[in-house]
């Protein structure tokens, strides 16, 4: 029996949406006022013509559908994959302006790969993009991967579970501190403490590299956001290969593990709970999938004998495997040369990484490897369960902040994502390879996007089939959003339709 | 001097079509056959995008040729030749190189690079001057108002409560 | 807390497959029968020598092994995959002895792949081999088709709690008849009447096409075998393209089909009860994904020129597809063309039919329809759960001879061999990449081989990595025991090394 959603139902949605609309237009002044600094005057009114109509936009939707009733759980998981379409949407206004785009929709799908943090791109002639819109390709990665409601939350007001609905859609579903604004703070800060930080080292590691030192505080931040919100842009066209630098990769690496890390793991370290990080089930899952991953790897660029070297098997092999778990999607390997000489056991290897995913509750994207415990974990229940005698209560714990016993709901939850994902790598795959392309890239290309990694095979996006972007662009939405909220839009749309 | 010699040599060599000593290679010919070119002296022509940089004797500048830019590693010397770099102000100088391609560079650690032998600008980066399009000012003289009178008009409303909620 | 199994506990173990190992040498008798009427002395030897030594084995197991204690549940789940690779090493020694395989290995691989019904083969020059030898190929799939153990059953008494151990442990999980005997008997019945009227139709449809009648009936009752049991040995090397007749091929089609329905749906057919083929959930869903990957292959199909017309397509196409997903593995195409007419789509169709499989209860491998049903299921509810009120009751319903509730329970089962199988079809492609075969033709032979099909690319060659071969080995003992009883035994190892 489902219910058919009520006028004022729209409506309380419609709000929300609306205001969060309206944070993204007030979010374009900051690249806006980064143009006008460096002068860039057409780029100045791409913002302002963007941030007006997204203002107007979300004003208006909130204006008009404004209630009095208080938004319950349901309209809470519903208005974020919603807002996330909107941000997209009005995201790629600027995008489109500054002309660097060959359709409306390849700025959409940008925007769209920047809020997912996936780093997959359609922008041509990215080397002469101006700083405003760079720095706005970039910041999107830092809103969307810090979580636009975490984002909006100080921007508005409202019932606490409701708020937490909305956090939960957009896959932040453990709450820190019982307090959700305590929660957003906390999240704010940690990440504002690693931007001063990390930027601040970054621009010495450019002005080491030989770049002047304004456009070394250019490259930094941008960076920063890349790498610590595992989103994968990069200001130039060759990603990081752009720096030719062992340093830069030395520094990038460490900011992506810690993007990949929970950010209530974070809270643990910081409240001095040092211990953690060792005892965490998800830490050492993490620690075993990227030992094991790695290993494979090596193997097979060893057989490939193209990077059978240490160095250039740890600059190479060890920084792109690291790339790709996190989630991030740097390349330090020429762009869609990865195929030919990884050879297809590397190729295959990197796609399992980037399937499997980091951390639940950081930017970075895939199953994740909480799941990956907590299924492994049912498999030993369950032959644990058959060998001891019926009479015996087998009860399988897992260790985050503290030991937690291994319900069959939370087992349950762990296949349903899992399984999610591993549909849309399918779809994926197959969309791609309906549209004639090869197996394994339209595989890999799928999970890439997927898991919101944004490392790209060997078919040429710029001149993929719309319609193969538009799969891209679903798989990045709902994988970022881990297909909870998703799941529930479908559920409301089949409601409004066959309810009563 | 250098340069207007081998600016000579490459005019001479254009005007001499009889032995070419290279073949002008493209990024993508270097990319999709690049196991064929490893190791192999190569002419690469691209413009310098983003940032020069000089790291003591050495360094790197990355040369777009339209499709992809490819790392080349060259002599300070030489790449204090690069007046400009490409970005959103400027076009960068047209630099031609001929140098040894690696694949997997044993030097940088597998690096996909060109070791440049010579260097030349072939052609001077220039400034782009950006016109701004009357439409999208028309556009923001009516857009930015409305948008900013709105929002005055919600947050008086929630100052002060009139209307709604 | 586990307990470390006793002597007693091995000495039932060994005394059951004992049991089980007596039975393998009995049934050599019949090959060494069909030897003896075609006057192949050779080959009735071979056989002789193979029924003894597992006779001898097996009553020197039942003797030393005897106690008077019954067997519980963990014995007899724990005794099938035991008595499954016992059976493959003495149903190899035949097969070894008759000259036509390189190596043991390749025997047992061949004799694995025939008890588990999947149909790669390792013979050489297959068409010179004796009608003994070749006989018992496809009754190793007869035999391992209806269970070694559901043969054994009915051979047998012994505790109820154990057989019904072994049963579950051959990847039945429901009894058609409340008592196990019965069960077996109703296989049997089932099985013993398709033998008759298919053989006899291939038989006719064999002389038709122009074979002697004889040999037309030596071929129509191995193809019978072969298709009914979903296992895809054939007679001569060339697959089915040895008949080049629709006719032949359209005679298989309807085999194959029934091969991959559940048993306890045959029963009910066969008492009446005509109305369950439609209701049945699992039968709608397996004609859904058989209509579904038979539109991404003729997709796949229409779009290269390989077959001049639609017949073509569809001969080749539907059969081919109809071959893998009941997990049959007949081939009227060649391996190689696979990969080099068929391109990526049509070949992704086919593989997609291998990996989901046809139905719980029947001789076909896979994840297998039902699953497929209740996963699909859990995402329905899931959805619906979240937009509903949270104190709404929800469930889900499945038809099986009556409607079932899906509880939780349920759904975690599907769920966790659902993703063993794709765990297991992802290692053994990871496996086959890793001997620098190319990506997709790894992922083919590994889902062909997990999934009991038996369709080939063209890896499965005497020539090929003995590594691989144990690999392929493996995945087809566990995708045909559907892992319950391979993680038993599991289970029991760690107890016999770690429990106290």
């Amino acid at each position: 029996m489902l219910f058919r959603p009520r006028l004022v139902d729209y409506k309380i949605i419609s709000f929300y949406t609306g205001k969060l609309i309206m944070g993204i237009g007030l979010l374009m002044l900051i690249p806006m006022a980064i143009s006008l600094a460096s002068q860039e005057w057409s780029p100045v009114l791409d913002f302002l013509i963007g941030a007006s109509i997204t203002i107007i936009a979300g004003l208006l939707t909130s204006i008009f559908c404004r209630t009095g009733k208080e938004m319950r759980w349901m309209h809470g998981i519903l208005v974020v994959p919603i807002a996330w379409l909107a941000a997209m949407l009005f995201g790629a206004i600027p995008h489109y302006l500054g002309g660097h785009f060959a359709t409306f929709f390849d700025a959409m799908f940008d925007t769209m790969s920047g809020f997912t943090t996936t780093g997959l791109t359609l922008i041509r002639d990215l080397d002469h993009l101006s700083y405003g819109h760079n720095f706005w390709r970039h910041l999107t990665i830092f809103i969307g991967g810090q979580g636009i409601v975490i984002v909006m939350l100080t921007l508005m007001a409202g019932g606490a579970s409701s708020i937490y609905a909305l956090s939960v859609g957009e896959a932040r579903e453990e709450k820190i501190l019982p307090n959700l604004m305590h929660t957003a703070r906390f999240i704010r800060h940690v990440s504002l403490v690693y931007f001063v930080v990390a930027s601040g080292v970054l621009w010495r590691v450019c002005v080491q590299l030989g770049i002047i030192p304004l456009r070394a505080l250019f490259h930094a931040p941008n960076i920063f956001m890349a790498a610590f919100d595992t989103g994968g842009f990069t200001p130039q066209s060759q990603s990081i290969v752009y720096y030719h630098s062992p340093l830069m990769e030395f520094w990038t690496l460490p900011l992506m593990l810690a993007g990949a890390i929970n950010f209530a793991l974070y809270y643990a370290l910081f409240s001095g709970n040092k211990r953690e990080i060792f005892k965490n089930g998800e830490s050492i899952t993490m620690t075993l999938t990227i030992f094991a991953a790695f290993s494979i790897t090596a193997i097979a660029l060893a057989q490939a004998g193209v990077f059978n070297e240490v160095a250039p098997m740890f600059r190479r092999g060890f920084y792109q495997m690291i790339s790709a778990y996190t989630s991030t999607g740097f390349t330090t390997v020429q762009s869609h040369h990865i195929p030919d000489i990884w050879g297809p056991l590397g190729v295959l290897t990197l796609v399992v990484a980037m399937g499997l995913g980091a951390s639940i509750g950081s930017t970075a994207g895939g199953i994740k490897a909480h799941r990956l415990m907590v299924i492994v974990k049912a498999f030993v229940q369950e032959i644990k369960k058959m060998v001891l005698p019926p009479s015996a209560i087998t009860v399988v714990k897992y260790h985050h902040l503290k030991k937690n016993p291994l319900t069959e709901k939370l087992v349950l939850n762990a296949f349903l994502v899992g399984m999610a994902y591993i549909a849309s790598y399918i779809i994926g795959a197959l969309m791609g390879a309906l549209m004639g392309y090869s197996l394994h890239d339209a595989l890999f290309q799928s999970v890439s996007a997927g898991a919101n990694i944004g490392i790209s095979s060997r078919i040429p996006l710029l001149d993929a089939p719309d319609i193969l972007k538009a799969t891209y662009v679903f798989q990045m939405w709902a994988g970022r959003l881990e297909f909870v909220s998703v799941l529930a839009l479908l559920g409301f749309l089949v409601s409004a339709v066959r309810g009563k | 001097m250098r340069k207007t010699t081998l600016f000579m040599l490459f005019l001479i060599a254009l005007l001499v079509p009889t032995t070419p000593a290279l073949a002008a290679v493209s990024s993508t010919e270097l990319i999709e056959n690049s196991k064929a070119y490893d190791g192999t002296t190569v002419e690469f022509q691209g413009e310098a995008i983003g940032d020069v940089m000089v790291r003591g004797e050495s360094g790197w500048v990355n040369l777009h040729d339209g499709s992809n830019a490819i790392g080349i590693w060259a002599s300070a010397a030489e790449l204090r030749e690069i007046r400009t770099a490409g970005d959103y102000n400027s076009i960068g100088d047209r630099v031609l190189v001929e140098g040894v391609f690696h694949l997997a560079c044993p030097t940088h650690d597998g690096e996909f690079d060109i070791h440049a032998e010579t260097l030349a600008v072939v052609k001077p980066g220039s400034r782009i001057t950006h016109t701004v399009e009357p439409g999208k000012m028309i556009a923001a003289a009516i857009l930015v108002p409305v948008a900013v009178v709105l929002f005055l008009f919600e947050r008086r409303r929630r100052r002060y409560g009139v209307g709604g909620s | 807390m586990l307990f470390r199994p006793r002597l007693v506990d091995y000495k039932i173990i060994g005394f059951y497959t004992g049991k089980l190992t007596t039975g393998i040498g009995l049934l050599m008798l019949l090959p060494m029968v069909i030897s003896l009427c075609c006057r192949e002395w050779s080959p009735a030897l071979d056989f002789a020598f193979g029924a003894s030594v597992s006779a001898i084995l097996g009553f020197a197991l039942i003797f030393s092994c005897r106690t008077n204690r019954e067997m519980s549940w963990i014995h007899g789940i724990v005794v099938v995959p035991i008595a499954w690779l016992v059976a493959m090493v003495l149903g190899a020694v035949p097969l070894y002895l008759s000259g036509h395989f390189a190596s043991f290995l390749d025997a047992m691989f061949d004799s694995m792949s025939g008890f588990a019904t999947t149909g790669l083969a390792l013979v050489q020059d297959l068409d010179h081999l004796s009608y003994g030898h070749n006989f018992w190929r496809h009754l190793t799939m007869f035999i391992g088709g209806q269970g070694i153990v559901v043969i054994t059953i009915t051979l047998m008494t012994g505790g109820a709690a154990g057989l019904y151990g072994m049963y579950v442990g051959e990847g039945r999980e429901e009894k058609i008849l409340p008592n196990l005997k019965h069960t077996a008997r109703i296989i049997w019945l089932v099985s013993l009447v398709y033998l008759v009227f298919g053989s006899l139709m291939l038989w006719l449809v064999g002389w038709e096409i122009g074979m002697h009648p004889a040999r037309a009936l030596f071929h129509g009752v191995t193809n019978f075998m072969a298709a009914f049991d979903t296992g895809g040995f054939t007679p001569q090397s060339q697959s089915v393209l040895y008949y080049h007749s629709a006719a032949y091929e359209l005679a298989l089609v309807p085999l194959m089909v029934a091969g991959g329905i559940n048993f306890s749906l045959h029963y009910a057919l066969f008492s009446g009860r005509r109305r369950e083929l439609l209701k049945n959930t699992e039968a709608r869903t397996l004609a859904a994904t058989i209509g579904l990957t038979f539109m991404i292959t003729a997709a796949g199909l229409t779009d290269i020129s390989g077959y001049s017309h639609a017949m073509a397509v569809f001969r080749r196409g539907f059969f081919q597809i109809v071959s893998a997903h009941t997990g049959t593995g007949f081939q009227t195409v060649y391996g190689p063309q696979f990969a080099d007419m068929w391109g990526p789509l049509a070949v992704v169709g086919i593989a997609f039919a291998m990996g989901l499989g046809a139905s719980v209860g029947s001789t076909a491998g896979g994840i297998k329809a039902l699953r497929i049903n209740i996963v699909t299921k859990a995402f329905l509810l899931e959805a619906k759960r979240l937009v509903l009120p949270q104190s709404a009751v929800l469930f889900a319903k499945y038809h099986h001879l009556k409607k079932n509730v899906i509880s939780e329970r349920i759904v975690l089962n599907a769920f966790l061999i659902g993703s063993a199988y794709l765990l297991t079809y992802i290692v053994g492609g990871v496996a086959g990449t890793f001997f620098d075969y190319p990506f997709m033709e790894s992922f083919f032979e590994s889902i062909s081989a997990a999934a009991n099909v038996g369709l080939t690319t063209g890896i499965t060659m005497p020539d090929m990595p003995d590594a691989l071969k144990v690999v392929y080995v493996v995945q087809m003992w566990v995708g045909r025991l559907e892992f319950l009883s391979v993680m038993a035994l599991v289970g029991f190892m760690v107890s016999a090394v770690r429990g106290r």
